[in-house]
């Protein structure tokens, strides 16, 4: 293995982590904003939890075949993908941090 | 399941977590010092990593989900009941960052060469936000732990 270019699934799933960090707090606020919603999601499995479980790793999968389809390597370099990942999560994650101070 | 086993199982969660870290810190260790001889134990490392956080994600979230709400009644009777309102609620959806950046690393270590730099500072990256996020959730944890010992307490 010697191509400096990554391969397809690396982009692919890695663009699902920094799109599905974000997309997991959005769910987060919508459902703790919304008691229906959330109750609806707790009926669907028990626990809403569990279904919120079922969104994201769902949609991380699907995303992560969806986008090594469409990923174009010469457009995706390390540094790239890495620096999206990194301020997705710490966009994601302080989101999800400040929301649950002020909720 | 018994209360001893309920116990043991949420232990059991812990040590799956705290395993994943140690061993993305040696993963740390390893994409830093990378050459030719180290890659496969990088590899390796890598999906270890992966495969403790995933042991840690399941056992814990099925205690969460079976075992957790007389522990949270308990907490949000007491004073720190911010442990639960905070702490877990931020802990239980943070968790799912962490999965998808440790399946995400050895889909990096396998699939690409890492004697390329760029490709070990994506590894690099990948590997200090399992760590950070980590620490995060299991200091999460032992202030969860803490909150219902409070609550007990105020009892």
């Amino acid at each position: 293995m010697t191509n400096s270019k990554l391969d397809k699934p690396t982009i692919g799933f890695g663009l699902s982590v920094a799109v599905v960090s974000i997309l997991n707090t959005l769910l987060v606020i919508f459902k703790e904003l919304t008691p229906t919603f959330k109750k609806a999601m707790a009926d669907a499995t028990g626990h809403h939890w569990t279904t919120h479980g079922v969104i994201v790793i769902g949609l991380f999968i699907v995303l992560g075949f969806v986008f090594s389809s469409m990923a174009k390597p010469e457009s995706w370099g390390a540094d790239k993908l890495g620096k999206a990942i990194l301020w997705s999560v710490i966009i994601g994650g302080g989101a999800l941090a400040a929301f649950y101070m002020l909720h | 399941m018994s209360l001893f086993g309920i116990q043991i199982t949420l232990m059991v969660h812990v040590l799956f977590g705290v395993l994943g870290i140690m061993l993305a810190v040696a993963l740390l260790v390893y994409v830093l010092n990378a050459n030719e001889k180290n890659i496969p134990r990088i590899r390796r490392l890598s999906l270890y990593t992966a495969l403790s956080i995933t042991l840690s994600y399941v056992i814990g979230g099925w205690w969460y989900v079976a075992h957790y709400y007389p522990e949270r009644d308990i907490i949000r009777g007491g004073a720190w009941k911010w442990a639960h309102t905070f702490f877990m609620e931020f802990k239980e959806h943070l968790f799912f960052l962490l999965l998808f950046l440790s399946i995400l690393l050895p889909i990096i270590a396998y699939r690409n060469d890492l004697m390329i730099p760029e490709n070990r500072r994506l590894m690099l990256i990948v590997t200090w936000l399992i760590i950070l996020i980590g620490l995060v959730t299991d200091g999460s944890g032992a202030i969860i732990s803490r909150g219902v010992i409070v609550g007990y307490m105020g009892r």
